[in-house]
Protein backbone atom coordinates (compact mmCIF):
# COMPACT_ATOMS: atom_id res chain seq x y z
CA UNK A 1 0.00 0.00 0.00
CA UNK A 2 0.95 3.57 -0.46
CA UNK A 3 1.48 5.44 2.78
CA UNK A 4 3.28 8.89 3.99
CA UNK A 5 6.85 7.99 5.86
CA UNK A 6 9.22 10.20 7.90
CA UNK A 7 13.05 9.94 6.95
CA UNK A 8 14.12 12.77 8.92
CA UNK A 9 13.76 16.20 9.07
CA UNK A 10 11.44 18.52 6.53
CA UNK A 11 11.40 14.69 4.64
CA UNK A 12 8.42 13.24 4.44
CA UNK A 13 8.04 10.86 1.62
CA UNK A 14 4.82 8.51 -0.58
CA UNK A 15 6.15 5.36 -0.05
CA UNK A 16 5.19 2.03 -0.44
CA UNK A 17 4.95 -0.19 2.31
CA UNK A 18 3.52 -3.80 3.45
CA UNK A 19 0.10 -3.98 4.19
CA UNK A 20 -1.18 -4.01 7.67
CA UNK A 21 -2.08 -7.32 9.29
CA UNK A 22 -4.30 -8.28 12.35
CA UNK A 23 -1.89 -8.98 14.94
CA UNK A 24 -4.67 -9.27 17.98
CA UNK A 25 -7.83 -10.60 18.10
CA UNK A 26 -9.23 -6.72 19.47
CA UNK A 27 -7.29 -5.22 15.99
CA UNK A 28 -8.97 -4.14 13.01
CA UNK A 29 -7.80 -2.95 9.84
CA UNK A 30 -9.11 0.17 8.34
CA UNK A 31 -9.47 1.21 4.67
CA UNK A 32 -8.73 5.13 4.85
CA UNK A 33 -10.82 6.92 3.14
CA UNK A 34 -9.88 10.57 4.48
CA UNK A 35 -6.67 11.58 7.09
CA UNK A 36 -5.39 15.14 8.00
CA UNK A 37 -2.16 16.74 8.85
CA UNK A 38 -2.27 17.63 12.36
CA UNK A 39 -0.56 20.52 13.77
CA UNK A 40 1.10 17.63 16.02
CA UNK A 41 2.75 16.23 13.03
CA UNK A 42 5.15 19.51 12.49
CA UNK A 43 6.70 18.82 15.59
CA UNK A 44 8.73 15.63 13.87
CA UNK A 45 8.86 17.43 10.54
CA UNK A 46 10.57 20.34 12.12
CA UNK A 47 13.05 17.78 13.97
CA UNK A 48 11.63 19.00 17.10
CA UNK A 49 9.96 15.20 18.25
CA UNK A 50 12.48 12.67 19.37
CA UNK A 51 12.31 9.03 18.95
CA UNK A 52 11.49 8.89 15.26
CA UNK A 53 12.96 6.40 13.11
CA UNK A 54 13.09 6.54 9.33
CA UNK A 55 10.46 4.59 7.75
CA UNK A 56 7.28 5.26 9.91
CA UNK A 57 4.09 5.40 8.66
CA UNK A 58 2.96 8.85 10.19
CA UNK A 59 -0.78 10.72 10.65
CA UNK A 60 -2.94 10.47 13.05
CA UNK A 61 -5.71 12.20 11.99
CA UNK A 62 -8.10 9.64 9.90
CA UNK A 63 -11.26 7.95 9.30
CA UNK A 64 -12.02 4.91 6.69
CA UNK A 65 -14.10 1.95 6.52
CA UNK A 66 -13.69 -1.31 8.33
CA UNK A 67 -12.17 -4.19 6.11
CA UNK A 68 -11.10 -6.74 8.35
CA UNK A 69 -11.75 -7.52 12.08
CA UNK A 70 -9.89 -9.28 14.24
CA UNK A 71 -11.67 -12.54 16.45
CA UNK A 72 -12.36 -10.99 19.55
CA UNK A 73 -13.88 -7.69 18.49
CA UNK A 74 -17.35 -7.72 19.11
CA UNK A 75 -17.45 -3.75 18.51
CA UNK A 76 -16.93 -3.49 15.09
CA UNK A 77 -18.42 -5.33 11.96
CA UNK A 78 -16.61 -4.94 8.07
CA UNK A 79 -18.35 -2.28 6.61
CA UNK A 80 -18.67 -0.04 9.47
CA UNK A 81 -18.02 3.81 8.76
CA UNK A 82 -15.43 4.84 11.88
CA UNK A 83 -13.47 7.65 12.91
CA UNK A 84 -10.26 6.58 15.16
CA UNK A 85 -9.01 8.94 17.91
CA UNK A 86 -5.43 9.20 17.92
CA UNK A 87 -4.88 7.91 21.34
CA UNK A 88 -4.98 4.31 21.42
CA UNK A 89 -7.31 2.94 24.58
CA UNK A 90 -7.03 -0.64 26.00
CA UNK A 91 -10.36 0.31 28.02
CA UNK A 92 -9.64 -1.91 30.86
CA UNK A 93 -7.21 -0.37 32.68
CA UNK A 94 -7.48 2.13 35.88
CA UNK A 95 -6.92 5.40 33.69
CA UNK A 96 -8.92 4.23 30.81
CA UNK A 97 -12.09 2.93 33.61
CA UNK A 98 -11.39 6.62 35.22
CA UNK A 99 -12.21 8.23 31.78
CA UNK A 100 -8.22 9.53 31.34
CA UNK A 101 -7.82 7.86 27.79
CA UNK A 102 -5.04 9.71 27.10
CA UNK A 103 -2.96 8.29 29.53
CA UNK A 104 -4.02 4.69 29.00
CA UNK A 105 -1.49 2.78 31.05
CA UNK A 106 -1.73 0.10 28.89
CA UNK A 107 -0.99 0.64 25.31
CA UNK A 108 2.08 2.52 25.10
CA UNK A 109 4.67 -0.68 23.70
CA UNK A 110 7.96 0.97 24.35
CA UNK A 111 6.45 1.65 28.12
CA UNK A 112 10.09 1.37 29.24
CA UNK A 113 10.76 4.64 27.11
CA UNK A 114 7.64 6.66 28.06
CA UNK A 115 8.45 5.95 31.67
CA UNK A 116 12.06 7.19 31.06
CA UNK A 117 11.00 10.57 29.40
CA UNK A 118 8.17 11.31 31.43
CA UNK A 119 8.38 9.05 34.44
CA UNK A 120 5.51 7.20 33.70
CA UNK A 121 3.79 6.52 30.32
CA UNK A 122 1.13 7.77 28.41
CA UNK A 123 -1.06 6.46 25.81
CA UNK A 124 0.31 4.88 22.51
CA UNK A 125 -0.67 7.30 19.68
CA UNK A 126 -0.73 6.56 16.07
CA UNK A 127 1.76 7.61 13.82
CA UNK A 128 3.80 9.07 15.98
CA UNK A 129 7.38 8.93 17.92
CA UNK A 130 8.22 6.01 19.50
CA UNK A 131 8.21 7.46 22.74
CA UNK A 132 4.50 6.63 22.45
CA UNK A 133 4.39 3.25 20.94
CA UNK A 134 5.65 3.62 17.24
CA UNK A 135 2.37 2.44 15.89
CA UNK A 136 2.02 3.11 12.20
CA UNK A 137 0.09 6.00 11.36
CA UNK A 138 -3.05 7.10 9.42
CA UNK A 139 -1.45 8.65 6.60
CA UNK A 140 -1.98 5.57 4.82
CA UNK A 141 -4.47 3.58 2.63
CA UNK A 142 -5.12 0.76 4.88
CA UNK A 143 -4.38 1.26 9.23
CA UNK A 144 -4.18 -1.29 11.37
CA UNK A 145 -6.05 -0.46 14.89
CA UNK A 146 -5.35 -1.91 18.07
CA UNK A 147 -7.62 -2.42 20.40
CA UNK A 148 -10.16 -1.64 17.70
CA UNK A 149 -12.95 -2.65 20.03
CA UNK A 150 -12.27 0.69 22.46
CA UNK A 151 -11.73 3.75 20.60
CA UNK A 152 -13.09 3.88 17.54
CA UNK A 153 -16.57 5.60 17.17
CA UNK A 154 -19.09 4.60 14.60
CA UNK A 155 -20.51 7.18 12.31
CA UNK A 156 -24.03 7.40 11.14
CA UNK A 157 -25.03 7.75 7.79
CA UNK A 158 -25.84 11.29 6.63
CA UNK A 159 -22.28 12.96 7.94
CA UNK A 160 -19.46 13.12 5.43
CA UNK A 161 -16.09 13.09 5.85
CA UNK A 162 -14.95 16.38 6.46
CA UNK A 163 -17.63 16.97 8.79
CA UNK A 164 -16.46 13.97 11.33
CA UNK A 165 -12.81 13.54 10.39
CA UNK A 166 -11.79 15.85 13.43
CA UNK A 167 -13.69 13.74 16.11
CA UNK A 168 -10.35 12.33 16.18
CA UNK A 169 -8.03 14.87 17.59
CA UNK A 170 -8.62 18.30 16.70
CA UNK A 171 -12.04 19.35 17.98
CA UNK A 172 -12.41 17.20 20.82
CA UNK A 173 -8.77 18.80 21.50
CA UNK A 174 -10.26 22.42 21.41
CA UNK A 175 -13.15 21.23 22.95
CA UNK A 176 -11.23 20.09 26.01
CA UNK A 177 -9.02 23.41 26.52
CA UNK A 178 -12.19 25.47 26.64
CA UNK A 179 -13.80 22.68 28.44
CA UNK A 180 -11.50 21.95 31.22
CA UNK A 181 -11.43 26.59 31.57
CA UNK A 182 -14.92 25.77 33.55
CA UNK A 183 -15.99 28.88 32.07
CA UNK A 184 -18.63 31.14 33.02
CA UNK A 185 -20.97 33.54 31.34
CA UNK A 186 -18.97 37.05 32.76
CA UNK A 187 -16.35 35.14 31.57
CA UNK A 188 -13.41 36.64 29.18
CA UNK A 189 -11.56 33.76 27.22
CA UNK A 190 -8.18 34.39 25.57
CA UNK A 191 -6.53 31.79 23.35
CA UNK A 192 -3.24 32.35 22.22
CA UNK A 193 -2.87 30.55 18.51
CA UNK A 194 -5.41 30.77 15.63
CA UNK A 195 -4.52 27.41 13.92
CA UNK A 196 -7.19 24.79 14.18
CA UNK A 197 -7.15 23.63 17.28
CA UNK A 198 -7.37 27.42 18.19
CA UNK A 199 -10.29 27.64 15.82
CA UNK A 200 -11.89 24.98 17.87
CA UNK A 201 -11.04 26.16 20.64
CA UNK A 202 -12.83 29.69 19.89
CA UNK A 203 -15.88 28.17 19.09
CA UNK A 204 -15.92 25.44 21.83
CA UNK A 205 -15.79 28.36 24.21
CA UNK A 206 -18.22 30.67 22.59
CA UNK A 207 -20.55 27.92 22.49
CA UNK A 208 -19.52 26.93 26.31
CA UNK A 209 -20.86 30.41 27.05
CA UNK A 210 -17.89 33.08 27.42
CA UNK A 211 -18.67 36.72 27.30
CA UNK A 212 -15.60 37.23 25.41
CA UNK A 213 -12.96 35.47 23.27
CA UNK A 214 -9.82 36.86 22.09
CA UNK A 215 -7.54 34.96 19.64
CA UNK A 216 -3.60 36.30 19.44
CA UNK A 217 -2.42 35.05 16.12
CA UNK A 218 0.14 36.87 13.08
CA UNK A 219 -1.69 35.06 10.43
CA UNK A 220 -4.56 37.26 8.44
CA UNK A 221 -6.48 34.47 6.96
CA UNK A 222 -6.71 32.87 10.77
CA UNK A 223 -7.64 36.16 12.37
CA UNK A 224 -9.88 36.08 10.12
CA UNK A 225 -11.91 32.66 10.18
CA UNK A 226 -10.92 33.46 14.31
CA UNK A 227 -13.37 36.29 13.99
CA UNK A 228 -15.88 34.49 11.96
CA UNK A 229 -16.26 32.43 15.12
CA UNK A 230 -16.59 35.08 16.95
CA UNK A 231 -13.43 35.95 18.37
CA UNK A 232 -11.64 39.81 18.55
CA UNK A 233 -8.22 39.06 17.41
CA UNK A 234 -5.38 40.73 17.86
CA UNK A 235 -2.57 40.67 15.58
CA UNK A 236 0.96 40.44 17.48
CA UNK A 237 3.05 41.61 14.94
CA UNK A 238 0.79 44.83 14.55
CA UNK A 239 0.26 45.36 18.11
CA UNK A 240 1.05 45.00 21.72
CA UNK A 241 -0.49 42.07 23.29
CA UNK A 242 -0.23 42.88 27.20
CA UNK A 243 -1.59 46.34 25.95
CA UNK A 244 -4.95 44.94 23.96
CA UNK A 245 -5.64 42.36 26.45
CA UNK A 246 -5.44 45.31 29.51
CA UNK A 247 -7.97 47.54 27.10
CA UNK A 248 -10.37 44.72 26.42
CA UNK A 249 -10.51 43.60 30.33
CA UNK A 250 -10.98 46.55 31.92
CA UNK A 251 -7.61 46.07 33.42
CA UNK A 252 -8.33 42.94 35.00
CA UNK A 253 -6.69 40.41 32.38
CA UNK A 254 -8.68 37.14 30.90
CA UNK A 255 -9.97 35.00 33.23
CA UNK A 256 -9.32 31.62 31.30
CA UNK A 257 -6.33 31.17 29.18
CA UNK A 258 -5.75 28.30 26.54
CA UNK A 259 -2.72 27.82 24.77
CA UNK A 260 -3.28 26.12 21.10
CA UNK A 261 0.28 26.88 20.22
CA UNK A 262 2.62 24.65 22.14
CA UNK A 263 6.45 24.11 22.00
CA UNK A 264 7.34 26.01 18.74
CA UNK A 265 5.93 29.21 19.47
CA UNK A 266 7.06 31.89 16.39
CA UNK A 267 6.53 35.01 18.18
CA UNK A 268 10.08 35.73 17.43
CA UNK A 269 10.24 39.62 17.94
CA UNK A 270 10.08 38.91 21.69
CA UNK A 271 13.27 38.84 23.38
CA UNK A 272 12.65 35.82 25.30
CA UNK A 273 11.72 34.21 22.15
CA UNK A 274 14.70 35.30 20.80
CA UNK A 275 16.72 33.92 23.45
CA UNK A 276 14.75 30.60 23.40
CA UNK A 277 15.89 29.93 19.93
CA UNK A 278 19.21 30.31 20.71
CA UNK A 279 19.17 27.96 23.26
CA UNK A 280 17.23 25.88 21.10
CA UNK A 281 19.70 25.56 18.53
CA UNK A 282 22.33 24.65 20.99
CA UNK A 283 20.43 22.16 22.80
CA UNK A 284 19.99 23.59 26.11
CA UNK A 285 16.27 23.58 26.04
CA UNK A 286 13.76 21.56 24.50
CA UNK A 287 10.46 23.99 23.69
CA UNK A 288 9.43 27.67 23.12
CA UNK A 289 7.56 28.62 25.75
CA UNK A 290 6.81 31.98 25.08
CA UNK A 291 2.85 31.72 25.25
CA UNK A 292 3.00 30.12 28.91
CA UNK A 293 5.24 32.97 30.13
CA UNK A 294 2.41 35.39 28.44
CA UNK A 295 -0.22 33.62 29.65
CA UNK A 296 1.08 33.27 33.51
CA UNK A 297 1.71 37.09 33.37
CA UNK A 298 -1.80 38.22 31.75
CA UNK A 299 -4.09 35.72 32.83
CA UNK A 300 -6.11 37.38 35.76
CA UNK A 301 -5.21 36.47 39.80
CA UNK A 302 -7.72 33.29 40.28
CA UNK A 303 -7.49 32.31 36.58
CA UNK A 304 -7.00 28.99 34.34
CA UNK A 305 -4.59 27.96 31.84
CA UNK A 306 -5.53 25.84 29.80
CA UNK A 307 -2.95 24.40 27.68
CA UNK A 308 -4.16 22.05 24.34
CA UNK A 309 -0.66 22.91 22.31
CA UNK A 310 1.96 20.11 22.63
CA UNK A 311 5.47 20.56 24.61
CA UNK A 312 8.03 17.87 24.37
CA UNK A 313 10.34 18.55 27.08
CA UNK A 314 12.80 21.50 29.51
CA UNK A 315 11.47 24.83 29.23
CA UNK A 316 13.24 27.60 31.01
CA UNK A 317 12.16 30.98 32.89
CA UNK A 318 8.55 30.19 33.83
CA UNK A 319 7.18 32.90 35.90
CA UNK A 320 6.30 30.71 38.39
CA UNK A 321 6.19 33.46 41.20
CA UNK A 322 3.70 34.59 38.88
CA UNK A 323 1.51 31.55 38.88
CA UNK A 324 1.76 30.81 42.38
CA UNK A 325 1.10 34.26 43.85
CA UNK A 326 -1.96 34.57 41.67
CA UNK A 327 -3.35 31.41 42.65
CA UNK A 328 -3.32 30.12 38.92
CA UNK A 329 -4.37 26.80 37.89
CA UNK A 330 -2.84 24.99 35.10
CA UNK A 331 -4.57 22.05 33.38
CA UNK A 332 -3.08 20.31 30.26
CA UNK A 333 -2.89 17.15 28.54
CA UNK A 334 -3.49 15.06 25.25
CA UNK A 335 -6.99 15.21 24.74
CA UNK A 336 -8.83 12.33 26.23
CA UNK A 337 -10.70 12.08 23.14
CA UNK A 338 -13.42 9.64 23.99
CA UNK A 339 -14.44 11.95 26.73
CA UNK A 340 -16.18 14.21 24.58
CA UNK A 341 -16.47 11.98 20.72
CA UNK A 342 -20.04 11.15 21.76
CA UNK A 343 -21.29 14.63 22.59
CA UNK A 344 -19.70 16.29 19.87
CA UNK A 345 -20.63 13.87 17.27
CA UNK A 346 -24.36 15.25 18.58
CA UNK A 347 -23.79 18.37 18.50
CA UNK A 348 -22.62 18.06 14.67
CA UNK A 349 -25.79 15.74 13.94
CA UNK A 350 -27.63 18.37 15.49
CA UNK A 351 -26.13 20.89 13.30
CA UNK A 352 -24.77 22.98 16.15
CA UNK A 353 -21.51 23.15 14.14
CA UNK A 354 -19.83 22.03 11.09
CA UNK A 355 -16.59 21.40 11.75
CA UNK A 356 -15.50 21.47 8.18
CA UNK A 357 -15.31 25.15 7.94
CA UNK A 358 -11.48 24.92 9.02
CA UNK A 359 -10.88 23.01 5.73
CA UNK A 360 -8.89 25.16 3.65
CA UNK A 361 -6.97 22.37 1.20
CA UNK A 362 -7.94 18.90 0.26
CA UNK A 363 -5.33 16.97 -1.97
CA UNK A 364 -4.66 13.22 -2.72
CA UNK A 365 -2.48 11.19 -0.39
CA UNK A 366 0.48 11.79 -2.90
CA UNK A 367 0.69 15.16 -2.79
CA UNK A 368 0.97 15.16 1.48
CA UNK A 369 4.89 15.27 1.62
CA UNK A 370 4.54 18.96 -0.40
CA UNK A 371 1.63 19.86 1.68
CA UNK A 372 3.48 19.56 4.81
CA UNK A 373 5.53 22.21 3.69
CA UNK A 374 2.81 24.63 2.78
CA UNK A 375 0.98 23.72 5.80
CA UNK A 376 3.95 24.72 8.16
CA UNK A 377 4.54 27.74 5.75
CA UNK A 378 1.20 28.58 6.08
CA UNK A 379 1.54 29.42 2.34
CA UNK A 380 -1.41 29.65 0.09
CA UNK A 381 -3.29 30.82 2.92
CA UNK A 382 -3.50 27.18 4.42
CA UNK A 383 -5.17 26.53 7.63
CA UNK A 384 -5.92 22.75 6.97
CA UNK A 385 -4.69 19.94 4.51
CA UNK A 386 -6.98 17.16 4.13
CA UNK A 387 -6.30 14.09 2.09
CA UNK A 388 -7.60 11.85 0.54
CA UNK A 389 -6.57 7.79 -1.08
CA UNK B 1 16.01 14.66 12.90
CA UNK B 2 17.79 17.94 13.51
CA UNK B 3 20.26 17.47 15.69
CA UNK B 4 20.06 21.25 17.06
CA UNK B 5 17.48 19.64 19.38
CA UNK B 6 18.08 16.48 19.24
CA UNK B 7 16.65 14.50 22.60
CA UNK B 8 19.16 12.21 24.30
CA UNK B 9 16.73 9.69 23.88
CA UNK B 10 17.34 9.81 20.05
CA UNK B 11 20.88 8.59 20.98
CA UNK B 12 19.62 5.00 22.42
CA UNK B 13 16.87 4.50 20.05
CA UNK B 14 18.01 2.23 16.98
CA UNK B 15 17.21 4.87 14.71
CA UNK B 16 19.24 6.63 11.47
CA UNK B 17 21.73 8.56 12.66
CA UNK B 18 20.44 12.24 11.66
CA UNK B 19 23.60 13.79 13.12
CA UNK B 20 24.59 17.86 13.24
CA UNK B 21 26.15 17.17 10.15
CA UNK B 22 23.02 16.97 7.69
CA UNK B 23 23.65 20.13 5.60
CA UNK B 24 26.80 22.07 5.19
CA UNK B 25 25.50 24.79 6.30
CA UNK B 26 24.86 23.43 9.54
CA UNK B 27 28.10 22.10 10.38
CA UNK B 28 30.06 24.77 9.68
CA UNK B 29 27.77 26.42 12.49
CA UNK B 30 28.36 23.85 14.88
CA UNK B 31 32.78 24.01 14.02
CA UNK B 32 31.99 28.07 14.81
CA UNK B 33 30.46 27.46 18.44
CA UNK B 34 33.30 24.72 18.15
CA UNK B 35 36.26 26.70 17.56
CA UNK B 36 34.84 29.63 19.62
CA UNK B 37 34.31 28.19 22.65
CA UNK B 38 37.99 26.54 22.46
CA UNK B 39 39.45 30.47 21.46
CA UNK B 40 37.17 31.60 24.76
CA UNK B 41 39.06 28.50 26.94
CA UNK B 42 42.44 27.83 25.69
CA UNK B 43 43.52 31.28 23.83
CA UNK B 44 47.22 30.87 24.58
CA UNK B 45 47.80 27.45 23.52
CA UNK B 46 45.43 27.82 20.71
CA UNK B 47 47.56 30.76 19.30
CA UNK B 48 50.75 29.19 19.93
CA UNK B 49 49.73 25.62 17.99
CA UNK B 50 48.56 28.29 15.32
CA UNK B 51 51.42 30.32 15.11
CA UNK B 52 49.54 33.23 15.79
CA UNK B 53 50.47 36.40 17.92
CA UNK B 54 49.79 35.91 21.77
CA UNK B 55 46.96 38.12 22.66
CA UNK B 56 44.52 36.43 24.98
CA UNK B 57 42.20 38.61 24.70
CA UNK B 58 41.73 39.59 20.29
CA UNK B 59 41.38 36.08 20.74
CA UNK B 60 38.81 35.21 23.22
CA UNK B 61 36.85 38.80 20.87
CA UNK B 62 37.33 36.51 17.92
CA UNK B 63 35.76 33.40 19.78
CA UNK B 64 32.58 34.77 20.76
CA UNK B 65 32.56 36.10 17.12
CA UNK B 66 32.53 32.55 15.83
CA UNK B 67 29.78 31.66 18.17
CA UNK B 68 27.73 34.76 17.71
CA UNK B 69 27.51 33.42 13.60
CA UNK B 70 27.62 29.59 14.31
CA UNK B 71 24.72 30.70 16.62
CA UNK B 72 22.99 32.65 13.60
CA UNK B 73 23.76 30.24 11.14
CA UNK B 74 21.99 27.03 13.60
CA UNK B 75 18.98 29.12 14.61
CA UNK B 76 17.80 31.23 11.19
CA UNK B 77 15.80 30.07 8.68
CA UNK B 78 17.85 31.87 5.91
CA UNK B 79 21.63 31.28 6.54
CA UNK B 80 23.10 33.11 3.63
CA UNK B 81 24.24 36.47 5.73
CA UNK B 82 25.56 34.25 8.72
CA UNK B 83 27.47 32.33 6.45
CA UNK B 84 28.70 35.63 4.77
CA UNK B 85 29.93 36.65 7.87
CA UNK B 86 31.74 33.84 8.31
CA UNK B 87 33.86 34.71 5.45
CA UNK B 88 34.20 37.92 6.66
CA UNK B 89 35.53 35.90 9.76
CA UNK B 90 37.67 34.33 7.75
CA UNK B 91 39.18 37.26 6.34
CA UNK B 92 40.01 38.78 9.93
CA UNK B 93 41.50 35.32 10.91
CA UNK B 94 43.88 35.22 8.16
CA UNK B 95 45.07 38.52 9.21
CA UNK B 96 45.27 38.11 12.67
CA UNK B 97 46.97 34.31 12.30
CA UNK B 98 48.87 36.29 9.45
CA UNK B 99 50.59 38.64 12.10
CA UNK B 100 52.50 35.70 13.30
CA UNK B 101 54.91 35.56 11.24
CA UNK B 102 56.13 38.36 12.50
CA UNK B 103 55.58 37.95 16.01
CA UNK B 104 55.96 34.01 16.55
CA UNK B 105 59.01 33.71 14.62
CA UNK B 106 57.50 30.56 13.40
CA UNK B 107 57.00 31.09 9.47
CA UNK B 108 56.14 28.07 8.27
CA UNK B 109 53.75 27.03 11.07
CA UNK B 110 51.99 30.48 10.69
CA UNK B 111 51.66 29.64 6.80
CA UNK B 112 50.17 26.28 6.94
CA UNK B 113 47.54 27.85 9.54
CA UNK B 114 47.08 30.54 6.92
CA UNK B 115 46.53 28.18 4.37
CA UNK B 116 44.23 25.94 6.29
CA UNK B 117 41.95 29.17 6.95
CA UNK B 118 42.17 30.21 3.44
CA UNK B 119 41.05 26.60 2.71
CA UNK B 120 38.27 27.20 5.60
CA UNK B 121 37.05 30.35 3.84
CA UNK B 122 36.80 28.65 0.10
CA UNK B 123 34.35 26.30 2.17
CA UNK B 124 32.47 29.17 3.30
CA UNK B 125 32.18 31.08 0.32
CA UNK B 126 31.09 28.01 -1.81
CA UNK B 127 28.75 27.34 1.35
CA UNK B 128 26.92 30.93 0.96
CA UNK B 129 27.02 31.34 -2.51
CA UNK B 130 24.77 27.42 -2.47
CA UNK B 131 22.94 28.26 0.62
CA UNK B 132 19.01 28.86 -0.27
CA UNK B 133 17.55 32.18 0.68
CA UNK B 134 14.21 31.40 3.18
CA UNK B 135 11.37 32.31 1.20
CA UNK B 136 9.10 34.75 2.67
CA UNK B 137 5.75 34.00 3.40
CA UNK B 138 3.56 36.85 1.81
CA UNK B 139 1.33 38.83 4.69
CA UNK B 140 -1.72 37.76 3.20
CA UNK B 141 -3.01 35.19 0.50
CA UNK B 142 -5.65 36.03 -1.59
CA UNK B 143 -7.88 33.56 0.39
CA UNK B 144 -11.29 34.99 2.76
CA UNK B 145 -12.29 33.28 5.37
CA UNK B 146 -14.20 35.43 6.82
CA UNK B 147 -17.54 33.87 6.21
CA UNK B 148 -15.88 30.07 8.01
CA UNK B 149 -17.93 30.35 11.57
CA UNK B 150 -18.88 26.39 11.11
CA UNK B 151 -22.00 27.55 13.30
CA UNK B 152 -25.63 27.99 11.45
CA UNK B 153 -26.33 31.02 12.58
CA UNK B 154 -24.07 34.20 13.87
CA UNK B 155 -21.32 33.80 16.61
CA UNK B 156 -23.42 35.90 19.17
CA UNK B 157 -26.71 33.24 18.50
CA UNK B 158 -24.07 30.40 19.17
CA UNK B 159 -22.91 32.15 22.56
CA UNK B 160 -23.77 28.88 25.17
CA UNK B 161 -25.49 26.90 22.88
CA UNK B 162 -23.73 24.08 25.00
CA UNK B 163 -26.05 25.18 27.79
CA UNK B 164 -29.19 25.59 26.89
CA UNK B 165 -31.50 22.90 27.29
CA UNK B 166 -34.37 24.84 26.08
CA UNK B 167 -32.58 26.13 22.81
CA UNK B 168 -34.01 23.86 19.42
CA UNK B 169 -30.68 23.66 18.92
CA UNK B 170 -29.26 22.70 22.79
CA UNK B 171 -28.47 19.75 24.47
CA UNK B 172 -29.15 18.63 27.99
CA UNK B 173 -27.77 20.80 30.72
CA UNK B 174 -24.15 19.26 31.88
CA UNK B 175 -23.41 17.32 28.69
CA UNK B 176 -21.23 20.12 27.54
CA UNK B 177 -18.45 19.22 29.78
CA UNK B 178 -19.51 15.83 31.01
CA UNK B 179 -17.16 12.97 30.71
CA UNK B 180 -19.30 11.19 27.85
CA UNK B 181 -18.14 7.96 26.78
CA UNK B 182 -16.20 7.57 30.04
CA UNK B 183 -17.73 4.55 31.60
CA UNK B 184 -17.39 5.32 34.93
CA UNK B 185 -16.33 1.59 36.16
CA UNK B 186 -14.57 0.17 39.50
CA UNK B 187 -11.20 0.49 39.52
CA UNK B 188 -8.87 -2.35 38.77
CA UNK B 189 -7.49 -4.23 42.17
CA UNK B 190 -4.56 -2.69 43.61
CA UNK B 191 -1.40 -4.80 41.81
CA UNK B 192 -2.80 -5.49 38.46
CA UNK B 193 -0.02 -5.29 36.07
CA UNK B 194 0.60 -2.54 33.74
CA UNK B 195 1.52 -2.11 30.52
CA UNK B 196 1.35 -5.60 29.76
CA UNK B 197 -0.75 -7.87 27.18
CA UNK B 198 0.32 -5.36 24.43
CA UNK B 199 -0.98 -6.44 20.80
Amino acid sequence: MKALCWHGKEDIRYDTVPDPEIEHPRDAIIKMTCCAICGSDLHFFDGFMPGMKSGDVVGHEFMGEVVEVGAENRKLKVGDRVVVPFTICCGDCEQCRRGNWSVCERTNRKKDLGDLTFGHTTAGLFGYTHLTGGYAGGQAEYVRVPYADVAPVKIPDGLSDEQVLFLGDIFPTGWQAAAQCDIQPTETVCVWGAGPVGQFAIRSAVMLGAEQVIAIDNVPERLDMARAGGAITIDFDEECVLERLQALTAGKGPDKCIDAVGMEAHALRSLDSMIDRVKQSVMIERDRPHVLREMMYVCRPAGTLSIAGVYGGMVDKIPFGALMNKGLTIKTGQTHVNRWTDDLLQRIADGQIDPSFVITHTVGLEDGPSMYKTFRDKEDGCIKVVMKP
Amino acid sequence: MSNSTLHPLSRILPTKPYGPMRSPARALGWLSIGLGLAELAMPRRLARIAGAPNAPRLTRVLGLREIGTGIGILTSKDPSPWLWARVAGDALDVATVGAGIVTRGRPLRTLASVAMLLGIAYVDMKVAEGAPPAKKREKRSSRDYSDRSGFPRSAAEMRGIALKPSSPMGRPQGTATAMSGSPVQPLVRAGEPIGSSLP
